[in-house]
């Protein structure tokens, strides 16, 4: 089903400290924005306030799903309308295995296969899982994911090193198969060998009823994941947005060009609205 | 209470004893260091009568099911027992004890006099003079029993005091597995005081798993004590499950007391609102080269009070004594208390021992990564608190470790 997202004129801070100003963006499933930034821009504040982060507030603007308000819904709601966040640092959940955890968000989203996460069937929701076909798929997704099946016993993230808590934040989107999946850095400290698999798990899930926003650095990764669209994010807001070219402008002239293009004029501003 | 006529005199002499331990000692007070965080003065304790002591047990044949053997007690009356056909060929016993008294009144005569001896509180004399109904399990040298045995308390009662008894010898060599519940009877109202007590003695390379739950009603006052000889070579394994009563005092007693020895003492225990639980724990090292462990993690909700008391007590000569005591609190609610004091005491420099407590909150970001995954902010704080107790179960038989964190979410959910 398709859906699109629409953030427009989002504010959001974080205890007195205002991060997001003003920041616009739609996102329709079938579509890859990358969106990028220095550090400190308010890319995974982004995330965070998008996945509903309780340390976060809301301070203005608006966001929507299908035109339906999307901030008054609980984290859990917006996961099960299906949105997914791969996490920049996955956390480590002592006594959970993988096996059990994704058995239990798979049944929350009432089919054993993970699709048609919102709206449709409820009918199959609760005990009306199938537990082989469930395995069968698990074990499918971690050979796709190069990953050692002996993860599916082990407690979700813990003890896991960098690369394989990300190989697992991806793992859980194929099987969960988001509508939108937003990947926060998930490209940050993997080796090249790590990345391809990383991206190789975004491009199966890629066609008309998925989209993606990926949060990066570096440009690597949007040489594997293709994007459509690519956004700069600074100082809290996107400040520029194009097709593919514009990972390659950024590349040849640096961040340093985002910061002589918009900071100034940014300052400038804030100048002005202080004199006033 | 009248000692029944049935009683061998031994038992009745014993009995007599410690009624006047009883009679001779005071209710314990704060003043008393295991006894400080837990005040015993407004329980109204004297205003208990004592349920009838031992009666003679016809309790009804029955298969013993998925275990070894099966004991069961309803309001202080053994009412079924069964044990597999082949362990009672080969020696076994699992009996109610007033049938054991007079066959096995060698070993429980000399176990029960050092456990009167070393009564250090009211309940432990007011136990043995009371003792109202129990087991005892015997299982003779060399022999291993795989399967659980389950020995269910269902107990009922209002302003009366029960004294439920379990006894444990373990021939040397042998090795058995015990499921002991005390649980309220279906429907019972509540209001009683249960003061439990357990003796175990293991002979040389004895094994003993004891898992242990206790679920009485709301209602409920609990005092229960565990005091286990170990002996060369052998092992203990003790669980505790604490979950019922709205005020519960427990002790495990080990006496590491032969080279080899070891003892793993565990526990888990969920306190709701206005429940008292204080739990204590003794590695009483005795003897050279003995190990123990003891681990136990508690969640406690807003308006519940848990204390743990771990004791490490190396004696003189038990050089190469290996000892670790650790005790985990998660706070689940505002209001909730829970202390944690464990303590060393230490008579010789050749050990190695350790303890560590820690306290603390569930962690934000793992509910936001959960919840992230579409699971409810309730089924995400079950998940963690479930997972939180998961690797001290572990360990445990698969019926034990349903049945406990069963209760955890039942708790969980009720405190919700």
């Amino acid at each position: 089903m398709a859906q699109h997202l629409q953030v427009r004129n989002l504010q959001a801070s974080i205890g007195d400290k205002p991060i997001l100003s003003g920041l616009d963006l739609d996102i329709r499933t079938g579509e890859i924005h990358a969106l990028m930034g220095p550090n400190g821009s308010g890319k995974s504040t982004l995330a965070n306030v998008l996945m509903g982060h309780p340390s976060y507030q809301v301070t203005g603007g608006s966001v929507t799903l299908d035109g339906e308000d999307y901030l008054a819904l609980r984290t859990s709601e917006r996961a099960l309308k299906g949105l997914f966040l791969a996490f920049q640092y996955p956390v480590e959940i002592a006594g959970v295995t993988v096996g059990k955890f994704l058995k239990r968000v798979i049944e929350l989203r009432g089919t054993g296969t993970g699709k048609s996460a919102s709206g449709g069937d409820k009918s199959a929701s609760g005990g009306g899982m199938n537990v082989t076909a469930y395995i069968k798929r698990l074990r499918e997704a971690m050979d796709f994911m190069e990953m050692d099946q002996a993860f599916i016993n082990r407690s979700l993230n813990q003890g896991f090193s960098g690369g394989e808590k990300k190989r697992m934040e991806v793992l859980q989107m194929l099987m969960l198969s988001p509508s939108l999946a937003i990947l926060d850095e998930t490209d940050s400290g993997l080796d090249i060998d790590a990345l391809k698999v990383v991206s190789k798990g975004v491009n199966r899930l890629r066609g008309p009823d998925f989209g993606a926003l990926i949060i990066t650095h570096y440009q690597r990764i949007l040489t594997q994941i293709v994007p459509d669209y690519v956004h700069i994010m600074y100082k809290g807001r996107i400040v520029t947005s194009g097709g593919k070219e514009l990972v390659e402008t950024l590349e040849t002239r640096g961040y340093d060009w985002i910061k002589q293009q918009y900071g100034i004029e940014e300052e400038a501003n804030e100048g002005a609205v202080a004199r006033r | 209470m009248m000692p029944s006529a049935v009683e061998p005199p031994w038992m009745r002499n014993l009995r007599s004893r410690a009624r006047e331990r009883f009679e001779g000692m005071k209710w314990p007070t704060t003043s008393e260091e295991e006894w400080r965080r837990t005040d015993v003065s407004r329980l109204g304790l004297d205003s208990y009568a004592p349920v009838a002591a031992l009666t003679p047990a016809c309790p009804r044949e029955i298969d013993p099911g998925e275990g070894a053997g099966h004991i069961r007690f309803q309001a202080n009356k053994c009412i079924e027992a069964g044990l597999d056909a082949q362990l009672q060929e080969a020696g076994v016993r699992l009996l109610p004890l007033d049938n054991a008294l007079e066959e096995f009144e060698a070993p429980l005569h000399t176990l029960y006099e050092r456990a009167l001896e070393d009564a250090d509180n009211r309940f432990l004399a007011w136990h043995y003079a009371s003792l109202s109904h129990g087991a005892l399990l015997w299982v003779p040298p060399g022999l291993e029993i795989k399967e659980p045995i389950f020995i269910d308390f269902e107990e009922d009662g209002r302003g009366t005091m029960s004294a439920p008894h379990v006894a444990v010898l373990l021939g040397a060599g042998s090795r058995a597995s015990v499921i002991q519940r005390i649980t309220a009877r279906k429907g019972a109202p509540g209001g009683m005081l249960c003061n439990a007590v357990v003796d175990v003695r293991l002979a040389d390379a004895a094994g003993l798993q004891l898992w242990e739950q206790q679920e009485l009603a709301p209602a409920d006052l609990y005092v229960r004590h565990v005091r286990a000889e170990v002996g060369r070579d052998s092992s203990l394994r003790h669980f505790d499950a604490e979950f019922g009563a709205r005020w519960a005092k427990t002790r495990v007693d080990c006496f590491l007391d032969g080279p080899g020895a070891e003892a793993f003492l565990n526990g888990a225990y969920f306190c709701g609102a206005g429940q008292h639980m204080d739990l204590r724990t003794v590695q009483r090292h005795r003897s050279p080269k003995a190990t123990s462990r003891a681990v136990y993690k508690g969640a406690v909700a807003g308006g519940g009070r848990t204390i743990f008391q771990g004791l490490i007590d190396v004696a003189a000569g038990a050089s190469g004594t290996d000892a670790y005591l650790t005790n985990r609190n998660l706070i689940l609610g505002e209001g909730a208390r829970s202390d944690s004091i464990p303590t060393l005491i230490i008579g010789n420099n050749d050990v190695k021992c350790s303890h560590g407590s820690t306290t603390g909150r569930l962690n934000a970001e793992e509910l936001f990564y959960l919840e992230s995954r579409g699971l409810s902010e309730a089924d995400a704080r079950e998940m963690l608190i479930v997972g939180y107790f998961e690797d001290i179960l572990t360990p445990a038989p698969v019926m034990f470790k349903d049945g406990a964190l069963a209760a955890i979410k039942g708790r969980l959910r009720a405190a919700a």
